[in-house]
Parts: structure tokens; sequence; C-alpha cells
């Protein structure tokens, strides 16, 4: 089949024409060839039309079959009709990034736009020709919460509790506790205070009726996001990066040759909606400083809770032309260029006097994109190069990531270059949301474990010691924690960490389902948030890092097991009281019965903890006595149970039964992350597991749940399992034509699988633990039966 | 990429067609470890003294001896069995 046919027939059939505009520029391509040394881009070989000339016409030949589909109007009159650059145009003009990607549709809301940022600040931008959205943000931007604050003082009830979880009074239990905390401050459904956007800022400017030649791309290794567009006027391009080494956000506006710009800037306060989490934290105090060099944002984020705040400065530089203000709206008219310097800050006491010092901090900045650029790009690439993935997709260059998802949607093999630019855009997600604090949005038990997730292995370290930093930093509240829900010695972690926030808050109902969360009751968070400490170690053999931080953590934890631990069974072993395997409950409990016993995961990293704290402390000869005690705890653990057919239950007691239809595999824990459970080691659990993974029915379709069963797969040299979440994730609607990932299927952004999946490829690649290194442990089979053309030699390397 | 031994992964290349697999590692520490193909290993080269043993064709696992910062580089001839292959051998045990 010639390439216009597959075009006209194959891209229909799988989706890729999803506007009326799309098809022809891409037939344009076809008719124009590129004038170009590149490698010219291979796409999959759609199957050939072997129906006879006749039948479709004679299927097609009945007067009351459906009518053909068609678009809506508003579809079909947009305002500005937006036709994407061809292929062969991309080629010719060399602007799509070798690591990094384009886009061919511009986003109509900022979660549909491209990302920058470095580290403090981040920006999304929905590249649109003349009504340009730029969403700032900074990552210290918490609403703040009000102190003093800590979890509710409910330890006096514990055993009451205790009791009658072993009482099988399960729902009972959590109701009771449930009301004892709500008498406190931190009432029940306390959801986290949300981290808000900074500011929008729009960019209007003349509209024409249509525009050809439209493209938007994103650099890896320059964190550049540009947006190309050909208008009855000439070519015209916009660029704009976050420097990390000069701490701005750069805008560089470009008039097409002979041609003037001619824009509308204005900075406003972002919509409510923008908030992630949105249900909980104040009013903010919003004042706007503008005139026409330099728009001033001030805030002040909760007057009512404290006096934190940030101010964000966009200095504005012309190339001739002239600059007004319109209201609160900056006119700018016939410049040749105009250049925008944006740096946000984040006050813990807000000031005039510190807003004015971020003022003059911007105007000693040099305007020139270039040199600015140049800085950023050694420091950018140097960190996103550290580990590299080639699975052959120089032979898909150019396509833009419609282009690419279409393709792997209508293929039975891998998209080659798609494969690598989830990779890419992972890692270069994970640098941009790096500064202070690390990667983080929602809960440790499904999302922040995945975000996090690659770090290690990755050599992600800035974003790995950002996140070693945020959760010591938290301690002071894991031991409050401890001690007000537990009465008990050493840390508790909350469900859900947040900037400067510790405190176990979160304790939720949903009446529609009756389901009751016991989440201040959940042993295992601390264990899960220090596994990444223990990998660390394993991944740089770093043994001051291990004696100074990995340690005290880990005997901190040690310390709550201790006094935790205190009942057993007529077997000598302890029992797990009361146990929750987040977020699911026993088929024979009620949705409100979550909080029972003996949860596999519970075990699994008591076990982890008190293993890796032992190797530790005998390594570094320290704390003989400890281990012994330790020692004896771990002999004191029960053993995981099975069902007759030999799945690994959900929690190791008898009366509690499976409900295998949940998104989460808590139970799994010690194939992935923890590192107990393998094939060699532990062949009947193994086994056990690999059955207890293969039976899961995720009742809502969450990626982390995906992300989460594929590395177990891995860790359990399933390949296949590894295969099928594999292809879900990548073409079911978990990454959008951003290349960002979103936890429900074709939802707003939320980052589980962006760290998630370039994990699963990792460890598909190549497992490790002390002693062993593993190769090829989970090659999905069609990464290994390969066509020629597409498939050269896959590798994955890294670069020192 | 890091390897959870206290090594770097250098490169990771293989041609499943052509059953062959190359890694270059260097581990952070001078240590003994075992390389793990489950396809099993049917010939593996590597430099002078990184073979704790001589290789039994056919086999999974090998024992290296790894030197301290030097990049290793191994060459091995994949078999035809498969990783996943550990499930029947623990079921029918």
């Amino acid at each position: 089949m010639k390439r216009r046919d597959f075009l006209t027939k194959g891209t229909l059939a799988a989706g890729l024409a999803r506007s009326p505009g799309l098809l022809k520029p891409l037939l344009a391509s076809e008719t124009s060839p590129a004038k170009s040394s590149q490698t010219p881009p291979q796409t999959a070989k759609a199957s050939e039309e072997i129906r006879s000339h006749e039948f479709p016409r004679r299927a097609q030949g009945d007067k009351f079959l459906p009518k053909a589909p068609a678009f809506a109007e508003s579809y079909l009159s947009p305002e500005v009709r937006i036709s994407p650059m061809p292929l062969a145009e991309r080629l010719r003009r060399g602007v799509v990034p070798r690591r990094g990607f384009c886009s061919k549709i511009p986003g109509t809301t900022v979660s549909e736009g491209l990302t920058s940022g470095n580290g403090h600040m981040n920006i999304e931008v929905t590249c649109d020709p003349y009504s340009e959205q730029i969403l700032f943000h900074h990552e210290s931007l918490l609403m703040p919460w009000k102190r003093p604050f800590e979890a509710a003082k409910v330890a006096d009830i514990f055993p009451q509790v205790r009791q009658m979880v072993m009482d099988g009074r399960y729902q009972e239990a959590i109701e009771f506790a449930f009301r004892e905390m709500d008498k406190g401050p931190v009432k029940v459904n306390t959801w986290p205070h949300p981290t808000v956007p900074a500011f929008m800022m729009h960019l209007d400017s003349p509209k024409t009726a249509s525009v050809k030649d439209y493209l938007r791309t994103v650099d890896f290794e320059t964190s550049e996001v540009k947006v190309y567009w050909t208008d009855e006027h000439g070519n015209w391009m916009r660029e704009t990066f976050a420097s990390r080494p000069d701490n701005v956000v750069v805008q560089l506006l470009t008039a097409a040759q002979g041609q003037q710009i001619k824009a509308r800037i204005a900075v406003e306060k972002p919509a409510a909606r923008m908030r992630m989490f949105g249900g909980a934290g104040g009013t903010s105090e919003v004042q706007q400083d503008y005139t026409a060099d330099r728009l001033i944002y001030k805030c002040r984020l909760d007057p009512s809770v404290d006096n934190s705040g940030y101010a964000g400065v966009v200095r504005v530089v012309r190339n001739g032309g002239s600059a007004r203000m319109d209201g609160d709206t900056l006119v700018v008219e016939d410049a040749s260029s105009v250049i925008l310097l944006t740096r946000i800050e984040w006050f813990a006491e807000y000031s005039e006097g510190k807003v004015e010092a971020l003022r003059q901090a911007v105007e000693q900045l040099s305007p020139d994109y270039d040199a600015i650029l140049e800085r950023h790009r050694k420091v950018q690439s140097e960190a996103f190069n550290r580990v590299t993935v080639d699975f052959g997709g120089a032979s898909q260059y150019g396509l833009s990531t419609e282009e690419l998802l279409a393709n792997q949607r209508s293929r039975p093999d891998y998209s080659p270059a798609l494969l690598e630019k989830i990779f890419q855009m992972g890692r270069y997600w994970f640098i941009y949301t790096s500064g202070k604090y690390p990667t983080m949005v929602a809960e440790v038990n499904a999302n922040i474990n995945l975000q996090i997730a690659p770090g290690p292995q990755g050599d992600l370290r800035e974003g790995m010691d950002a996140y070693f930093n945020w959760m010591e930093s938290l301690a002071p509240d894991f031991r409050v924690n401890a001690k007000n829900i537990f009465g008990m010695r050493g840390t508790h972690y909350s469900l859900w960490p947040d900037k400067g926030v510790g405190v176990a808050f979160h304790y939720s109902t949903a009446a529609s389902t009756g389901e009751i969360w016991p989440h201040p009751y959940w042993l295992t968070a601390g264990g899960w948030c220090c596994r990444p400490f223990w990998d660390h170690y394993l991944t740089t053999g770093d043994v001051d890092f291990l004696r100074n931080r990995v340690v005290p953590a880990l005997k901190e934890l040690a310390l709550f097991y201790e006094d935790f631990l205190t009942v057993t069974g007529k077997d000598g072993n302890y029992i797990f009281v009361p146990s929750f395997s987040p977020e699911n409950n026993p088929a024979n409990t009620s949705p409100s019965a979550m909080l029972v016993i003996n949860a596999t995961m519970d075990i699994t990293v008591c076990r982890e903890v008190l293993t890796n704290l032992i190797a530790a402390c005998e390594l570094l000869g320290t704390d003989a006595d400890s281990v012994a005690k330790w020692k004896a705890m771990l002999a004191k653990m029960p053993p995981y149970l099975m069902e007759p057919d030999g799945t690994l239950k959900e929690w190791a007691w008898p009366p509690l039964k499976e409900r295998y239809s949940h998104r989460h595999i808590s139970h799994l824990y010690g194939a992935w992350p923890g590192d107990e459970i393998d094939p060699d080691r532990t062949p009947q659990l193994a086994l056990a597991a690999m059955l207890a993974d293969r039976k899961r029915v995720p009742e809502r379709l969450a990626a982390h749940g995906r992300c989460h069963r594929a590395l177990v797969g891995a860790r359990l040299k399933d390949c296949y399992m590894v295969d099928t979440e594999l292809r879900q994730l990548i073409e079911q609607g978990y990454v959008a034509a951003t290349l960002r990932c979103s936890h429900d299927p074709w939802a707003f952004p939320m980052p589980d699988a962006q760290g998630g999946i370039p994990t699963i490829m990792m460890e598909m690649l190549l497992y490790s633990r002390p002693g062993i290194i593993e190769v090829l442990p989970a090659l999905p089979p069609t990464l290994v039966v390969r066509s020629r053309e597409c498939w050269p030699v896959p590798s994955l390397g890294s670069t020192n | 990429m890091l390897a959870r031994t206290f090594a770097r992964i250098n490169k990771l290349r293989w041609d499943m067609e052509a059953r062959i697999v190359e890694l270059t590692v260097t581990s952070v520490k001078k240590q003994d470890i075992t390389l793990i193909a489950r396809y099993g290993i049917e010939e593996i080269t590597a430099p002078a003294g990184v073979l704790a043993a001589q290789l039994k064709p056919g086999t999974v696992n090998c024992d290296l001896h790894l030197p301290e910062g030097k990049a290793v580089r191994l060459h091995l001839k994949l078999g035809a069995h498969k990783p996943i292959g550990w499930v029947a051998q623990v079921a029918q045990a």
C-alpha cells in the first residue's frame, strides 16, 4: 500500500484523524517531498487492501446504513483554522529536537500544555498562536496550615480499638476511632491543602483566519518549548524555557520577517479549578503592580493563617516599538522582538522589601536569550543524559506525538520512538520538578512512590537528595504521629506528606460507597518512604549516607515496631493488629471494615525495615545489642498465607477472604519495590505472588495500579504482564500528546505513570540486588521479535 | 543506569535475533557478583580474571569478579529458554 493510501485509510481507522484539519497536511507532506538529509521516518505498515474491488461498494450500497459521521459545525468553523506543519516541512526545517518531541495541535487548556521548569518554577504553555496561555508555578506555594497542628490525640483509645479489631468488630472499631478523632481539631475528611499556581499569563495578538505549518516542540536537553506557525504575514516563532542557573523563565517573542510584535500581555489570578486538590485552603490576597516595563504580581497566600506569600516579577524588554498599560493589560506595539524575564519567589514572611529586592534582582539579569539558554543547557543536558535509551527511535524521527500514539495503537509491537520519548519525558519531568522539594503529588501508598521510583536507578541524584531532605524534615511530625495516635515511640509516617507537613491529618470516608479509609492506622508509609534511602545506598555504595541518613530513619521505625508488636498468637508469632492493606477490604467484610489484621504488606514492610537495619548495622559494626533484638523480632514474623489455589493472600489471617477486584496490589510489595520475593530465593512465594498479580482485576483504571502490576511482573520475570500493562499505559489514554501522564485515562495530568513507566522500562531490562545483576528479566515479547527495519539494535546505555 | 549492587551499568545492548547481549559494568568497589540471564548463557566473553569459573554452557548464572572502578565489558551468547520458565518448574516441583 502506498503511504498516501495508508494515511487515508489506516489513520482514520486508527483514530489518528482527531479533527478535520489533520489529515490534509499529512497528505501534503507526501506531495511535497522532503529535501532533507534526515533519515526518512517509518511508520507501521497498514495491512494491504485485500477486499475485492466490488465488495466495499456492495457492502455500502444499503441506503438505510447510518449516514457518514460529521463534525460539529463549531469544529468545522473555528475562529482560527490551524493546520499542522507537514512532516516534510518539519524535516526540511530541522525543527524537531533529537531528544524531545513535537506536537501538531495546540492545547486548549494549560493541562494540554507543554512544560518547562527549573525545579523551583515550572510552566505549562498551551502554545496557541494568537491566544497563548502560560500557567506559572512555584514549588513552595502551599496554602498554609494553621499552626500548631498535629495528629489527633487518640492514643488513649488505641488499646480499645485494637481489642475491637481482635474481636472481629472491624467496622465498629474504625467508626469508634473516627468519632474520637473527629472530636479534636483535625476533622474527618480533612484534605491536603493545594499547592496553588502562581499566576496565569495571557499573550494575545491579532488573529488571522487561518494558520498553517503549526508545530509546538519541547527540547529535553535545553528545556525549551517552542511554537511555530505561518500566517498571511509570514513565519512566526515563540520560545520559552526555565533556567536553573539564572532561576528565571525566559520568553522570547520574535516577529515574522518584516513584521512587528503586537501583543497584549496580562498576568492574572488563575482560575480556582486549576488547583489539583482544591478542597482546602483559604482566600489569597492579590495585588498587581504593573507598569509598561515590568509586571509585579504579589500574593499573600492566606492572611488569616500566616504571613506567607510570594511575588512574581515579569520584566519586559522590547527591541523597538512601544509599550503602554491598558488597564491591567500591557500593550506592546511594533517591536521586532520582546523578551520576558520572570522570577517567582516564595516568602515565609512576606514584605514589600522582599518584593523590591526581587524586582532589583530580575532587573540585574542580562536579557540575552542565547547566553541564558547556554548556561542552562549545560546543566540540563548533563543531568538528562546520564541515562539514555535507544530502542531504534531514530527511524521515526520527526513524527509528532499524536502520530506516534496513533502508530502505537495500530501496531502489534512498540513504536520505538514513542517508548524512547516516554522514557525521556519521565526524566525531563523528574528534573524540572526537582528543586528544594522533590516531585510530589498526592499519596504515599499509590502516587509519590511511583513518582520517586526512577530516581535511584536513573541517577537522578538532585531530585533524590531533595526527597531525602524533605522526608527528614518531617521527622518531628512523624514522631508526634506515633505518640498521638498510638502512644508509641519512634516515627509513624503520614499518608499524605507535604511541604513542611508530616502530620497524619487525613482520615476519610465516602458516603456513596460506604468506604472508610483508616489511614492514620496505616503502619507502612514509613518503610515505603525509607525504601528509596536504601536503594540510594545500594546504587551508590555511599557508606556515610548509610550511617548518617539510612540507619537513623530505620531505627526510629524499628522503635515504633518494638512498641507496636506486643500481641502474639498461639504459635508465638506476632499479630499485626490493627492492620490495613491500602485501600482494600476483605471480601467478607464491608467496605467500612478495612482496618483488620495481618495485612501482608504490613508484615513485608516491617520485615524489610528490620532486615535492612540489621544488615546496615552489621556492616557498620554498630548496635550489636539492638541487632540481636531485631533478629529476635524477625524470627516472630507471621508467615504469609496462600489461597487453596496457591495465590498469595492479601491478609495473613485465615478468616479474611480475598477481594481480587481492586486497583492496588499492596500485598506484592515484597516483589516491588521491596525485594524479598524472587524465583531463586523464594520460589513458592514468587509463584504465589505471580498468581496474585495475575488474578487482580482493577475495579478502577488508576495508572498506579497498572504500573505496580507491571513492576511486580518485571521482578517475577513475567514479560507478559509487563507487556500487557505497558501497552495499556501507553496506548489507552494515560499518556497524552504532551507526553504528560494521567492517573485516569484521558484525564488531567497526574504523574504516577510519569515516574512509573520509565521505572518499568528499567526493571524489564535489568534487575539487580547486592551481588546480583540480571539482564533482560522481563523483556516484552514484541521487543524480542521485532521488525527488522524498525528495530536495528535496541540498547540501553548510560553515560558517565 | 545504576544497579542496586554498588555498580553502574555503562551499557546494555541486546539483539534477540542474534541472541547476543553486551553489558558494560563498572563496580564502585571490588566485589563478586552473579550474572543472570534466564535465557541461558551459551557463551560468555570477559576480560581476564573476571570469570570466577569456567561457564557451563546453557546455565542461567555465571559468577564474576568485578574490580573497583574499572569498566568491564561482557559479551553473552544467549540460549533459547524463556525467563518465565521458572513458573512451570516451581509449579511442577
